[in-house]
């Protein structure tokens, strides 16, 4: 068991925004969560992630409840890249000790290799999301070559492809194949065409996560 | 500069009065300063000469030359904030104008941000250019002022307005040389490091999720301390160029001051003039030096300000 | 006070040498008018040239311009690192909230908008602070000195300087009022371009050029009469203050010739009086506008500290 929700509260102030949500994910299984806007699929992810902590009931993610422990067994793709001010590599190793060949295996997976290496600083160009000098396809590529390089147990995504035109979202959901291969994947979209090929796809309603039939997304 | 500033009330008008007004307010300044310095003159004279008659007349002058300077120069005033008003007035219609007249191609190439600094702060600029503090009046009223003292100070002794001009010069030059212009440049460089850190904090908070997902903490805080103590080495560069400019200021100004001074003692002395003149000299001196700094201060803040007016020239003379 | 001691816990060295310094060229300053005046006596008196006295200013002049630059270096260092201690312990808060609290729209906004304060404070630790400091050990020194050389005549010196320091207190109130009208009208003037910019496509297309230009013209007038009543009243109040501000200077000469001409004081130490006085009522005059800025310091300080204990997040 990858994955164990029993019985999750979490809200804030009086709104329930999960209301004794349960949910059970096999290792390498690949759910997807749908639902509306606003509904709660963020907040279900970020609990899933060790960001937020339940305030009743059980999260258990890779036999770790602890969300600092949670955290350290996940990585996280979600709409905006969330890069750093800082160089790619920076970007990619968050700090950590990474030999050269898992950073430039990272890229590969990214297909961010040959772009890497027309830049005159190549992996220790800075990037800056606002200021331009980056496209939104190459830094979501990138956010995905920093999940690639955690080698996480539990891949969450959370819309990676709904800020980016088709054409680039199609070659983006490429890199997210090689990133959810052989793991344990929780995508929250509101968007099912995304959802191709998952083993199961839930919808969040009301605070709850209700099953659904995938093969109709499909 | 010249030729954008002719451009500019070429498309304006109110040139002639413009100029008008600056020379009406020019003397204002110096004539404080030759009031200041005859009073003190006259004063001394007077505890000289042992006349408290002389001595009550010079206060009473003192203070009614200064009223009749304040009152001449806050009628003028008010003229030129009529004037001043009705030109900003002008230079955001003819702005307004000149955009209305572009094509849309040419004012999607740039973005709203840009046209709405044109806009704003390019003709908040140019004006101040033209009128605000420590720009075009005051360079003018500064050379008015150094013109004056210096020919006053000649009138003297020719040899306090030698030493005078051997210690000013050097100092101005020294001053610009080792404080103003390096100073400039780091202060930029300063506020880049201030932005970059202002990044690196914001992406701490706003990619919160990001940074314990992936345990980057260490990393920023690695980061945002370096960037934090580039702050610190930048700016602590423009303080050792500012100390040396208070050092200079201190030594060369007072070094001026006690030469003339000794100077002037000397030939009170020998009974070469009186305690009273040397006063007035000292006073012109001091007239002298605070000159020189705002004429420094003017044309750096000139050169800062021609900018925004060059961009305002851009925009009324884009014929595209 | 509490918050500046907290600003300054880890830099109380650099503070003391600065204050050292200050305190330094203060005294320097005021030796060496003290020569000047013993010169000035000296020369007329005796009609010698007192070389010690001579030597005795180049030495105070000397020390004065080492103490002036170190108290500008020190001021500057502590400031810097001062401000980088804070900055760091604004670091350090915000990697320690927790993430809930810190997604919470408010606190992540605020938390951000600390910035800006945590800015100001730098810049006026680094500008201001210890010049302001400066120029009350200076007030307060020159103020014991000149009440040891002549105290009737300092008294009756100070006398129209506190006048002086409420009208200018009370007229600054007064300018302050109309200059934030003028703001305001500016304001608007700018939120207008800012919506014809937005708007150029629909504009062209219904021909609303006019339209608007009629609008942006009615708020230039606006803010035409807001300015110029600004710097009517300015004109009028601070011409004024500019005639009121000789008054000082007058009394302190008039007052000061008088007990020279009755030999109760010498034209020296007048002399230094003239030169001294600026020290004592420029800062008078101007203590108003210290301590608006240094109220502004004192109000981003406290908010910087109560988020970073915790009180607020």
């Amino acid at each position: 068991m990858s994955i164990h929700l029993s019985e999750a509260v979490f809200g804030y102030d009086e709104k329930k925004i999960l209301d004794k949500v349960s949910l059970r994910v096999n290792t390498r299984e690949h759910i997807g969560i749908l639902g509306a806007s606003g509904i709660g699929k963020s907040t279900l992810l970020k609990l899933l992630a060790g960001l937020y902590e339940v305030q009743s009931g059980i999260c258990e993610v890779a036999g770790e409840r602890e969300p600092v422990k949670i955290r350290k067994k996940v990585a996280m793709v979600m709409q905006t890249p969330g890069l750093f001010p800082l160089s790619i590599r920076d970007n990619i190793t968050c700090g950590h000790p990474m030999s050269e060949d898992k950073i430039r295996d990272a890229l590969r997976a990214a297909q961010l290799e040959e772009w890497v290496a027309s830049l005159p600083d190549g992996v220790d160009s800075i990037v800056a999301e606002r200021s331009g000098n980056i496209s939104g396809g190459q830094a979501q590529r990138i956010a995905i070559a920093r999940a690639i390089a955690k080698d996480a147990q539990v891949i969450l995504l959370d819309e990676p492809t709904s800020a980016l035109d088709e054409e680039t979202a199609r070659a983006v959901m490429k890199t997210l194949e090689y990133l959810t291969q052989g793991k344990t994947v929780v995508h929250v979209t509101h968007r099912p065409e995304t959802l191709f090929g998952y083993d199961r796809i839930l919808e969040l309603k009301e605070g709850k996560l209700v099953a659904r039939e995938s093969e109709k997304y499909i | 500069m010249l030729e954008s500033l002719r451009n500019i009330f070429k498309h304006l008008g109110g040139g002639f009065l413009y100029a008008f007004l600056l020379i009406l307010r020019t003397p204002v300044d110096t004539l404080l300063c030759i009031i200041n310095a005859l009073f003190l003159k006259g004063v001394f004279e007077a505890m000289e000469q042992g006349t408290p008659e002389a001595l009550a007349r010079c206060c009473i002058c003192f203070v009614a030359a200064n009223g009749f300077v304040f009152l001449y120069n806050g009628i003028l005033w008010g003229e030129f904030a009529v004037f001043s008003a009705r030109m900003v007035g002008k230079l955001r219609l003819k702005f307004l104008d000149a955009l209305q007249g572009l094509p849309l191609g040419r004012i999607e190439a740039m973005t709203d941000g840009v046209w709405i600094t044109r806009g704003n702060a390019d003709v908040k600029m140019t004006w101040d250019l033209l009128s605000g503090a420590l720009n075009i009046p005051h360079f003018v009223f500064a050379i008015f002022r150094i013109a004056v003292a210096s020919v006053i100070m000649y009138c003297i002794s020719p040899l306090f307005l030698v030493i005078e001009l051997a210690v000013i010069v050097p100092h101005v030059f020294l001053r610009h040389r080792y404080v103003v212009k390096p100073a400039e440049q780091l202060i930029q460089k300063a506020q880049k490091e201030t932005e970059q850190t202002a990044v690196v904090a914001s992406s701490l908070l706003a990619g919160g999720d990001t940074v314990r997902i992936f345990e980057a903490e260490g990393m920023l805080e690695d980061y945002y301390t370096e960037s934090s103590l580039n702050i610190v080495r930048t700016r602590l560069k423009i303080s050792v160029r500012k100390a040396w400019g208070e050092f200079m200021q201190l030594l060369l100004g007072r070094g001026g001051y006690l030469l003339l001074f000794l100077l002037g003692c000397e030939m009170v002395r020998r009974g070469g003039m009186n305690f009273g003149s040397l006063t007035a000299v000292l006073q012109y001196r001091g007239a002298m030096v605070a000159a020189s700094m705002m004429l420094m201060n003017s044309l750096v803040e000139i050169k800062k300000n021609s900018v925004g007016m060059k961009r305002m020239e851009e925009v009324f003379d884009d014929k595209q | 006070m509490k918050q500046i001691g907290r600003l300054f816990q880890y830099r109380k060295m650099l503070v003391a040498v600065t204050l050292l310094c200050t305190a330094g060229a203060v005294f320097a300053t005021l030796l060496w008018n003290r020569e000047l005046a013993l010169i000035i006596d000296t020369v007329q008196q005796e009609k010698v040239f007192p070389v010690e006295n001579i030597w005795k200013s180049i030495i105070y002049l000397l020390l004065g311009a080492v103490m002036q630059g170190g108290m500008s270096f020190g001021g500057a260092c502590a400031g810097e690192y001062a401000t980088h201690d804070m900055r760091m312990q604004y670091a350090e808060i915000m990697l320690k909230c927790p993430y809930e609290k810190v997604a919470s729209e408010n606190v992540g906004e605020y938390i951000s908008g600390l910035q800006n304060e945590m800015e100001d404070i730098n810049r006026y630790v680094s500008e201001q602070l210890f010049n302001m400091i400066s120029m009350v050990i200076s007030f307060v020194f020159t103020l014991i000195y000149l009440m040891y050389q002549n105290r009737q005549l300092t008294l009756l010196y100070l006398l129209p300087v506190v006048f002086l320091t409420v009208y200018t207190t009370v007229s600054s109130k007064v300018i302050y009022g109309y200059t934030v009208a003028e703001q305001k009208e500016m304001e608007k003037i700018n939120a207008v371009l800012g919506t014809i910019l937005q708007l150029v496509p629909v504009i062209r297309v219904y021909e609303a050029e006019k339209l608007l230009r009629d609008q942006y013209t009615g708020h230039i007038g606006a803010w035409q009469e807001a300015s110029v009543k600004q710097e009517r009243v300015k004109a009028r109040l601070m011409s004024l203050s500019g005639v009121l501000s000789c008054v000082p200077l007058a009394l302190l000469l008039g007052i000061g010739g008088s007990m020279v001409l009755r030999g109760e004081l010498s034209m020296g130490t007048l002399y230094i009086f003239v030169n001294l006085s600026g020290n004592v009522s420029g800062v008078m005059i101007n203590c108003s506008a210290h301590m608006a800025g240094f109220r502004r310091f004192c109000g981003n300080l406290n908010r910087v500290w109560t988020v970073m204990a915790g009180k607020e997040v």
